[in-house]
């Protein structure tokens, strides 16, 4: 996650619904950002012999 | 006449063998189970809606079928507690939430109609983590459910009330849902048998979803063969449930007797002992030591994309969860508890595009452990890392790794939800401060009987399951 400030994201968690308290807001950015950083080690797995329909449809991983 | 205490010990097995011998009234066997629920009170946070009317009318009915010598179903006459997503006609059902406390709904879940046409018992709806979004246990709304082996300690999650009260004697087997470890984990914690079945096995219609790819249904037991009673009530097809795929048919109870001559069981190399208290790893080769001299071989395996495990569990279980709980965690986010609605939130910042990235890998690592049984039967590892963390700890250090006791305690059950495989927890011994140990089974899929097969033989050789807590 780009590092945002507390404004920024309450824009960001406005925009997706989520309207919430300062102090709220503040434990939420903390939370996604850990949460983001933990997903980033997906992004260097290789998936190209996963067609998307069987992740997502009636294929083998449904 | 039996004892309150000598009924509430029993297995299922036991229970249904002193029915039908007549030794011991339905009725009799219910009022045993709810009294001890008395005897508990509502600190221990077992139940969150009990059920005595009900559990007493179902009691008189398996004993009138006695009495009229009708054929019995495999559980009549054995009480059964619910988890609180489950439904069950005309009970609340609150999900361990604020929120839907008022709920109640007009039909049974498919496994709970199961369990009630197989002759079943209700004692009631047991307490569970808000919306089963947690493996320790919390719940701020209905407390924590009381670990008898050690009431300062965590009973863990989600299946919290169930498996807090099949260890503490208010019912001998009881429902649980499995997302992440949620069967599993109490069932390590409580010194119980617990199986997560294959995905598609058990209905999970009537089941309030968390992540509707990851999600199970199954039962925690006092052993192997009261768990495999428990899967031939439950597994099969139910058009209710868009992802029902009840695989070839299983004889669960009749390959208990199989034993493990000749099995091959694979313990990973990689990922599986980077955070592991050493009282649990030492129960693990002691456990692993049984199985070899009850004739199965022991052999590493190695399958490097189990370091996914995390990532993968957190970005499909966290975009999931919000997509069932956003609405609900934006127009009431002030009524859930506080660390359930972020975790729900944070759901809302994965991309679609990054989930269905963590779908097809998902895929890629269902293949890379599905490729480890090509050269062994089963995958053994140990349940949980630790014996059940305090209940004030939100990070704990495992031989100088600190991590968040969470993150612990989800690590290891959490393979076999990605994969979808089926996976048993059994105990395996108790840590220094007497707090149970537990080792994890895992076959290919739809081979759960084959699983509790291998349980069934630990348990013949062990007597850790027997155990009863104080």
């Amino acid at each position: 996650m780009p590092e945002l400030d507390n404004d920024a994201f309450a824009a960001w968690a406005a925009a997706l619904g989520i309207n919430a308290s300062r102090e709220h807001l503040e434990v939420l950015r903390r939370e996604v950002g850990a949460t983001l950083a933990r997903l980033e080690p997906l992004d260097d797995i290789t998936v190209d012999d996963v067609p998307l329909e069987y992740a997502l449809g009636t294929g083998e991983g449904a | 006449m039996a004892s309150v205490s000598d009924l509430t010990q029993e297995t299922v097995a036991g229970l249904a063998s002193r029915l039908r011998a007549r030794e011991v009234s339905a009725v009799e066997v219910a009022g045993a189970f709810l009294s001890r629920a008395d005897a508990l009170g509502p600190d221990a946070h077992i139940f969150i809606t009990r059920t005595p009317e009900l559990a007493l009318e179902a009691a008189r009915a398996t004993d009138a079928r006695i009495g009229a010598g009708k054929p019995l179903g495999l559980l009549d006459g054995v009480p059964f507690g619910i988890k609180d997503i489950m439904w069950l006609a005309g009970v609340r059902c609150t999900s361990g939430s604020e929120i839907e406390a008022g709920f109640v709904p007009d039909r049974h879940a498919g496994a709970v109609s199961r369990f009630l046409d197989a002759g079943a018992v209700p004692v009631g709806k047991t307490n569970t983590v808000e919306f089963a979004f947690d493996p320790t246990g919390r719940n701020a709304h209905y407390g924590m459910a009381r670990n008898p082996w050690g009431p300062g300690h965590l009973p863990g999650g989600s299946s919290s009330g169930t498996g807090a009260g099949v260890a503490s004697g208010a019912m001998p087997i009881g429902f649980g849902t499995d997302t992440g470890g949620s069967i599993r984990i109490p069932s390590a914690l409580c010194g119980l048998t617990g199986l997560k079945p294959t995905f598609g096995l058990v209905s999970r219609a009537g089941v309030t979803p968390l992540s509707h790819s990851l999600d199970t249904i199954g039962p925690l037991a006092r052993s192997a063969e009261d768990a495999a009673i428990a899967m031939s009530v439950l597994a099969g097809h139910d058009p209710a449930d868009p992802a029902s795929r009840p695989g070839p048919a299983q004889d669960y109870l009749g390959a208990l007797a199989g034993g493990v001559r000749g099995l091959r069981i694979g313990v990973p190399r990689e990922y599986v002992w980077e955070v592991m208290d050493p009282q649990v790893a030492a129960a693990f080769q002691t456990a692993m030591e049984v199985f070899r001299e009850l004739g199965a071989q022991v052999q590493e395996v190695s399958i490097p994309q189990l370091a996914w495990t995390g990532p993968l569990a957190v970005a499909i279980t966290t975009a999931e969860a919000a997509m069932v709980h956003g609405p609900n965690v934006r127009a009431q986010g002030e009524r859930f508890d506080q660390a359930v609605r972020r975790r729900v939130e944070s759901g809302m910042f994965i991309s679609a595009e990054r989930y269905a990235h963590a779908q097809r890998a998902r895929v890629a690592y269902t293949r890379a452990v599905n490729a480890a049984f090509a050269g062994v039967d089963l995958l053994a590892t140990p349940t949980v890392p630790v014996p059940s963390p305090d209940q004030g700890n939100e990070t704990m250090t495992v031989e100088g790794v600190e991590v968040p006791v969470r993150e612990a305690l989800l690590r290891l059950t959490r393979i076999f939800n990605i994969s979808r495989l089926p996976a048993l927890a059994l105990p395996s011994g108790f840590a220094e401060n007497g707090l149970p140990l537990s080792v994890q089974l895992a076959g290919p899929a739809y081979a759960d009987a084959l699983v509790l097969r291998a349980g069934h033989a630990f348990q013949q050789a062990t007597d850790w399951h027997a155990r009863r807590a104080p």
